[in-house]
């Protein structure tokens, strides 16, 4: 095999574990006291409730991407503020993950997580967490899938 | 009394249970009736044999093995009586330099600067919506899990306006 076929050949062989890749979905939700909650949000709102502490959940932006292995993704998030995330593999049904919650240029949480594929977590950014009096909180769902 | 009466009475007799006037009134009726007789005199049989196989079963008994474990129990309350005993006899000054050394090692521990340890979790089975931290780092920072399906929340604690 001439050098070119094997480069070739090895090109075609990467080319689907390139390709294989994860979808991350981002979904940006207004916490706040009272008031409506999204219809899209009727499922998690339980869960919302009990570790955010507020009542109301509107969705204020959404974003879904394929991203790539141990390549860096960054997700715009409301108030300046943006999730960068970097893909690293997957281990027994599990996606590792690091996470960086952003504001402007500020890291506010730097991790390393394993989240169960097709799975959910959130972040949670607000002056107090348990429902306070002001205006609300910042809460990022986090999806990730294996595709 | 009747035969009635002594078969009513029958157990409270056997256990010595009755007021004296009323033992002795059965105690009559029995020894006129030869079947209230018998009958008391089967449970009296019946009752003795009982009670010898109850003192028998406690004779063979072995309490051996029992007893290393009751002498360490008597050991160790003895040591802790000890100790208490020599705590009484320290004296003010001691206990005084005790509460100030707690103060000075809860300061510094207090004072250090904060240290960037890893939250881990244990991976055994991941709940559905689980998330386990093998690193975290960041200010104010706390980790929640709901109950039901493990979802896990970052949350920071952090002044400004949620969405501007």
């Amino acid at each position: 095999m001439s050098p070119a076929g094997a480069v070739l050949g090895a090109a075609c062989l990467l080319l689907p574990v390139a390709a294989a890749a994860l979808d991350v979905q981002v979904i940006s939700v207004h916490a706040s006291e009272s008031g409506p909650t999204d219809a899209s949000l009727g499922a998690l709102r339980p869960r919302l409730r009990r570790l955010a502490g507020y009542r109301a959940f509107r969705v204020v932006r959404s974003e879904r991407r394929q991203c790539q292995w141990h390549s860096p993704e960054q997700f715009a998030l409301p108030g300046g503020r943006s999730l960068q995330l970097v893909p690293r593999g997957i281990e027994q049904q599990a996606v590792l993950m690091q996470v960086r919650l952003l504001d402007g240029r500020r890291r506010l949480v730097d991790t390393n997580v394993r989240l169960r594929n097709r799975g959910t977590m959130l972040f949670g950014v607000g002056q107090d967490g348990r429902g306070g009096e002001g205006s609300g909180a910042l809460i990022v769902v986090l999806r990730a899938e294996e595709r | 009394m009747t035969c009635g009466d002594v078969e009513r009475l029958l157990d409270a007799f056997i256990d010595r249970e009755l007021p004296a006037p009323m033992l002795l009134e059965v105690a009559r009726h029995a020894s006129a009736c030869s079947p209230c007789d018998a009958t008391l005199r089967q449970f009296a049989t019946l009752g003795d044999l009982i009670g010898q196989t109850l003192a028998d079963d406690a004779a063979a008994l072995d309490l051996a093995p029992v007893w290393p474990a009751v002498a360490r129990g008597i050991e160790r309350s003895t040591r802790r009586r000890r100790w208490a005993q020599r705590l009484r006899t320290v004296p003010a000054w001691g206990v005084a330099a005790a509460a100030l050394a707690a103060s000075a090692l809860l300061w510094l521990q207090a004072s250090a600067p904060p240290t960037r340890r890893p939250v881990r979790v244990a991976t055994a089975r991941l709940r559905p919506d689980q998330a386990v931290i093998d690193r975290l780092a960041g200010k104010h920072v706390t980790v929640r899990s709901e109950p039901k399906a493990g979802m896990t929340m970052i949350w920071v604690d952090y002044p400004g306006e949620p969405v501007r």
